[in-house]
C-alpha cells in the first residue's frame, strides 16, 4: 500500500514538475519564433490541457501525501529519520508541505483562470481604436504577468523537490 | 554528516531528473503534441523541430543525471553492501536494481534511435533535401520516422512509469522484482 502510494505520489509530482519546465524551458523561448495568431492558438489550446493536467497531478500529490501521512502518523514520505523530519517537527512540515501546494495550486488557477483567459481578449469592432490599444495593453500585461508567475511556480516547485530530497534522505547517526 | 548532504543532493537530483524525462514526456505528448494540429503543417512541423531540439537536451542531462545521482544515492546511504557481489542477481533488492540499470539502458538506446537515426529522417522532410524526384519517397520516409518517433516516446513513457513504480519499492521496502 504504502509503495503504491510512494508511487501515485511520485508519478503525480513527475507530472506536475516536468510540465512546468516544458512550459518554462521549451514552449516560452520558441513562442518568439512564432507568428503572432498561431502563437495565439497554441496558447490558448495548450493552456487548456497544462491546467488540468497539473491540477491532476497535483490532486494525486495532495491524496497521496494525506494518505501516507495518515498511515505513518508522522506524516512523512520515506521515514521518520529524514533530514526534513528530525530537523522539523510534525505540525511544522504538515504546514509547510500544505502552504507549499496551496501556493502550487493557487499558481495554476490564478494563470488558468486569471491571466491566461486575459492575455488573449480580443476587442469587439464597435470598440474603436481606443479599444483596441486598451485590450493589447491588457494581453501585453497579463503576458508579462504571466511569465512572472510561471518563474515564481517553477522557484516554489524546486523548493517542494528540495524539501522532499531532505524528507527522503535518511539522517545517517555519525555519517562523514 | 556529509554523507548525509551528498545523500540529499543525490536525491534532489534524482527527483529532479525523474520529473523533466517523465514529466517532460507527459507534456510533449499530451500538451504540445495534440495543439500543434491547430495551425497550418508546414509551421507546425517547424515548430515539432523546435520544440524536440530543446527538449532531447533535457532528456538527455536527465538520462545522464540517473546513474550519476543513482550511483551517489545508492553509496552516500551505505547501500552497497545491499548489491555487492551475487547479492545483485540474488536478493530482491539488487534484483530491483538491476531491473532499473536494464530499463534505463532501454531508454538509453531508445533515446540514440530517435536522436540519430529518425531525427534525421524527420529534418530531411523539413528541409526538401533531395531533390525534386526524391520528395516523394523523403516524405514517406519521414511519415514512418514520426510514427516510429511516437511509438517509441509512448514505450519510453510506459518504461518510466514503471521504473518510478520500483524506485518507490526501493525507497520504501527491499524492492519489487
Amino acid at each position: 500500500m504504502k509503495v503504491f502510494l510512494l508511487f501515485v505520489f511520485g508519478l503525480g509530482w513527475s507530472v506536475y514538475l516536468g510540465g512546468a519546465l516544458v512550459m518554462a524551458w521549451v514552449w516560452r523561448p520558441l513562442q518568439k519564433g512564432l507568428p503572432p495568431g498561431q502563437t495565439g492558438i497554441l496558447c490558448l489550446k495548450m493552456g487548456r490541457i497544462y491546467k488540468y493536467l497539473a491540477l491532476v497531478s497535483l490532486g494525486l500529490v495532495a491524496v497521496s501525501w494525506a494518505i501516507l501521512g495518515l498511515i505513518d502518523h508522522h506524516g512523512v514520505l520515506i521515514g521518520s529519520n529524514g533530514v526534513f523530519e528530525v530537523g522539523v517537527s510534525g505540525l511544522l512540515r504538515g504546514i509547510i508541505g500544505a502552504a507549499v501546494w496551496l501556493a502550487l495550486v493557487g499558481f495554476v488557477l490564478f494563470m488558468g483562470v486569471f491571466l491566461h483567459p486575459s492575455s488573449h481578449v480580443r476587442a469587439e469592432t464597435n470598440q474603436g481604436e481606443a479599444g483596441r490599444e486598451k485590450m493589447k495593453e491588457m494581453r501585453l500585461k497579463s503576458i508579462s504577468r504571466m511569465n512572472k508567475v510561471l518563474k515564481a511556480e517553477l522557484a516554489t516547485a524546486l523548493v517542494a523537490t528540495l524539501i522532499m530530497a531532505l524528507s527522503s534522505a535518511t539522517v545517517i547517526p555519525g555519517g562523514h | 554528516m556529509t554523507s548525509t548532504w551528498v545523500s540529499v543532493l543525490a536525491s534532489y537530483l534524482h527527483l529532479l531528473a525523474v520529473a523533466v524525462y517523465l514529466g517532460g514526456s507527459v507534456a510533449m505528448e499530451f500538451v504540445l503534441g495534440p495543439a500543434q494540429k491547430f495551425i497550418p503543417p508546414a509551421q507546425a512541423q517547424v515548430m515539432g523541430q523546435k520544440s524536440a531540439d530543446r527538449f532531447l537536451t533535457l532528456v538527455w542531462g536527465s538520462l545522464a543525471l540517473f546513474p550519476i545521482s543513482g550511483m551517489l544515492l545508492l553509496f552516500s546511504t551505505s547501500n552497497q553492501s545491499q548489491v555487492s557481489g551475487d547479492k545483485f542477481f540474488t536478493t530482491t533488492y539488487g534484483r530491483t536494481l538491476f531491473g532499473m540499470i536494464f530499463l534505463w539502458c532501454v531508454l538509453v538506446i531508445n533515446g540514440v534511435i530517435i536522436t540519430f537515426v529518425l531525427r534525421p529522417r524527420l529534418n530531411q522532410k523539413a528541409s526538401g533535401k533531395g531533390g525534386g524526384s526524391n520528395v516523394s519517397a523523403n516524405l514517406e520516409r519521414a511519415g514512418k520516422a514520426a510514427r516510429w518517433v511516437s511509438i517509441i516516446t509512448r514505450i519510453d513513457l510506459g518504461v518510466a512509469v514503471f521504473i518510478v513504480l520500483l524506485g518507490a519499492s526501493m525507497a520504501y521496502g527491499n524492492g519489487l522484482i
